[in-house]
């Protein structure tokens, strides 16, 4: 525990108050909590691999993935969901775009319904039916 | 559904029971046959040459059984396709669903950023 914690702790009791002292987070902070917790919707993540999966704004989701290969060399791959009125539009580099249909639709639908549903509890301690905050 | 399960389990059944065998052989040495399906398209003629040329009682039920899996594997494959296949009101739906929690997202963190008071705007 830090001394400006502890500090928080003795004037306020509790560790809550240690918010108090902090600055507001960014929206790149915040969307960086949000990715490291998305990363997780996808099942087990391979050794070495690192990966991210956020919302970016309205219309935007994106994949990311990096990993180290056996001889050192450095990959990743960005994939992005464009969200159209008519359909989902898969964009990765050097790969045709596409409007994904049947389980790779589904599948997309549950990692956004779940990272929804995640993401309003954890990161932003709010019930995600009605964006309220959550009871403690 | 459960009638093309039920005729792919008795015609997988009868196939093994007669069908193209390959002898294997474990690592003690007992040997047993494995089977393969569907054929290869080389064994699939080989199969219709020799059924036309030798038609018995015995290659006419098999010819059957044949045709009998391959339109339950048609369509059981076709009833998968449909099960997955969302009408294009649906993928609306979804689309529509998918901006909506992006756009609680963005009120929750311009919330938490303080750029913007409460409020209950919901997916």
């Amino acid at each position: 525990m830090g001394l400006s914690r502890n500090i928080a702790k003795l004037l306020t009791g509790s560790d809550e108050g240690f918010t108090l002292f902090r600055s507001k987070p960014t929206r790149r902070q915040l969307i960086q909590r949000e990715s490291e917790l998305g990363g997780q919707l996808f099942g087990a993540i391979p050794e070495g691999h690192h990966r991210q999966f956020f919302n970016l704004d309205k219309n935007t989701w994106i994949w990311y993935e990096e990993w180290t290969d056996k001889d050192g060399k450095q990959h990743s791959t960005t994939t992005r969901y464009e969200i159209h009125a008519n359909g989902i539009l898969k964009v990765q580099d050097n790969a045709p775009y596409y409007f994904i249909e049947g389980q790779e639709f589904l599948n997309l639908t549950a990692a956004i319904r779940t990272y929804y549903e995640r993401v309003s509890r954890e990161v932003y301690h709010r019930d995600p039916a009605t964006a309220k905050p959550l009871a403690v | 559904m459960q009638q093309i399960n039920s005729t792919l389990q008795y015609s997988e059944t009868a196939l093994s029971q007669r069908g193209t065998a390959d002898v294997a052989r474990t690592p003690a040495g007992r040997t047993y046959e494995t089977f393969r399906f569907p054929y290869t398209p080389q064994e699939r003629e080989r199969k219709i040459t020799t059924a036309k040329t030798q038609r018995t009682p015995e290659s006419i039920r098999n010819e059957q059984i044949d045709s009998a899996v391959e339109n339950a594997l048609s369509q059981y494959k076709q009833n998968q396709q449909q099960e997955q296949q969302l009408t294009p009101e649906q993928i609306q739906a979804w689309a529509q669903w998918f901006m909506s929690a992006a756009q609680t997202l963005e009120v929750m963190r311009e919330t938490e950023m303080g750029s913007r008071s409460d409020h209950g705007l919901v997916a």
